[in-house]
């Protein structure tokens, strides 16, 4: 171990930032990241991140298990949730009763290198979110397919992914009491 | 108890409909989430009386209570905005000895995800992040290690700029639900050290 500044191991740091520089492969694979979310009924789902989930509710209610995911997963993992409680919101406003959903989801960045101050090109937020829902309702096709579509449209995180959003960002320096 | 469809209480969404239909104003457009840097690349946000850590290197542990998908989101970015500060400021030599954001988010219409029509879209429109920082350095250089930060956040330029959702629905019988994606395998690679 290297030294160490802020819990970080520095050595470690730049290790990985000279790994993405040169080697193409590993700097592709951090633009991708994918998750999942699956309905547990009512407005309850979970989201899966790679070997992490974590629940999505309106009141709360959770099973606790270990490590937990970054930031961007996070992201993916709210847009699922927030196109399963709608999906779930919608049919049921329809009186259509489901008995299994699933949201799979994959995004990929634009260009993770510009976060690494490694290149100048593109931004290191998402370019593309890739969304699939997999239903098994009391339903035909055309009538999911609508309920979708609306769930799509009113989505909350949907929305606020699909459509620029205002960052006023400000920081203060404080001290130690 | 009332009639229960998928798991939700008919009755119980049916008055929050009325109740939001007769008082729209009543809705609050805001959410708010806070993140505190712990240590390293781990760090915990704070929604409500509830918080979930994120946490970039291994074996970490804590998680409590589930959260609405919005807070989520507000939550990711106020630990990508941290995370991200703890990084560039460790790249640079700086001692860090606390790190907090504070978030505001503010939806632009929520009643439109609810169904009702109206002007706007149901997605934040706005979002306040102010970082709190006590470091070893001036004001001058915290300030341009913030604006470095934003300008290169992953979540905030997920936010700040339109993304592609690509759609879509495929209807499927109930043997698929089978495979549980909790046994799913995944591939171990080293994401360790990424901050957002």
């Amino acid at each position: 171990m290297g030294l160490v500044l802020n819990g970080l191991d520095v050595e470690q740091l730049q290790q990985l930032s000279a790994q993405v520089q040169t080697d193409p492969e590993a700097a592709r694979s951090l633009n991708r990241w994918a998750a999942r979310v699956r309905w547990l009924g009512g407005f309850k789902g979970r989201a899966y991140i790679r070997n992490h989930s974590f629940v999505v509710d309106e009141p709360a209610d959770l099973v606790g298990q270990d490590e937990a995911p970054n930031a961007v997963e996070y992201v993916l993992g709210a847009l699922g949730a927030c196109l399963t409680v709608g999906f779930v919101l919608n049919a049921t406003k329809r009186g259509i009763p489901l008995r299994n959903l699933e949201i799979a989801l994959e995004g990929e960045i634009d260009n993770i290198l510009t976060f690494l101050g490694l290149s100048e090109e593109g931004h290191p937020g998402y370019r593309e979110i890739i969304v699939k829902a997999y239903v098994d309702a009391d339903a035909d096709e055309e009538t999911l397919r609508a309920i979708w579509e609306e769930t799509v449209a009113t989505s909350p995180v949907g929305n606020t992914l699909a459509r620029p959003v205002t960052l006023r960002p400000e920081l203060r320096r404080a001290t130690a009491a | 108890m009332s009639a229960l469809l998928n798991g939700v209480d008919l009755e119980a969404l049916q008055q929050l409909l009325e109740e939001v239909r007769a008082r729209p104003e009543a809705v609050q457009p805001r959410r708010w989430a806070r993140f505190r840097w712990e240590e390293g690349l781990r760090g915990r946000v704070y929604i409500r009386n509830q918080s979930f850590t994120v946490d970039e290197s291994v074996d970490r542990s804590g998680r409590e209570a589930g959260l609405s998908a919005l807070e989520y989101a507000l939550g990711a970015l106020g630990a990508c905005l941290g995370l991200g500060f703890i990084f560039h400021a460790t790249r640079r030599g700086i001692a860090v000895r606390n790190l907090e954001v504070a978030l505001e988010g503010r939806i632009e219409n929520l009643l439109r995800f609810l169904g009702f029509e109206g002007k706007g879209h149901p997605g934040y429109g706005e979002v306040i992040a102010k970082a709190y920082v006590d470091a070893d350095a001036d004001e001058e250089t915290l300030q341009a290690l913030w604006e470095e930060t934003v300008a290169t956040s992953p979540v905030g330029n997920t936010f700040t700029r339109p993304v592609a959702l690509r759609t879509e629905i495929a209807t499927v019988s109930g043997w698929w639900f089978r495979y549980s994606p909790e046994t799913e395998e995944s591939s171990p690679g080293s994401r360790g050290g990424m901050p957002c």
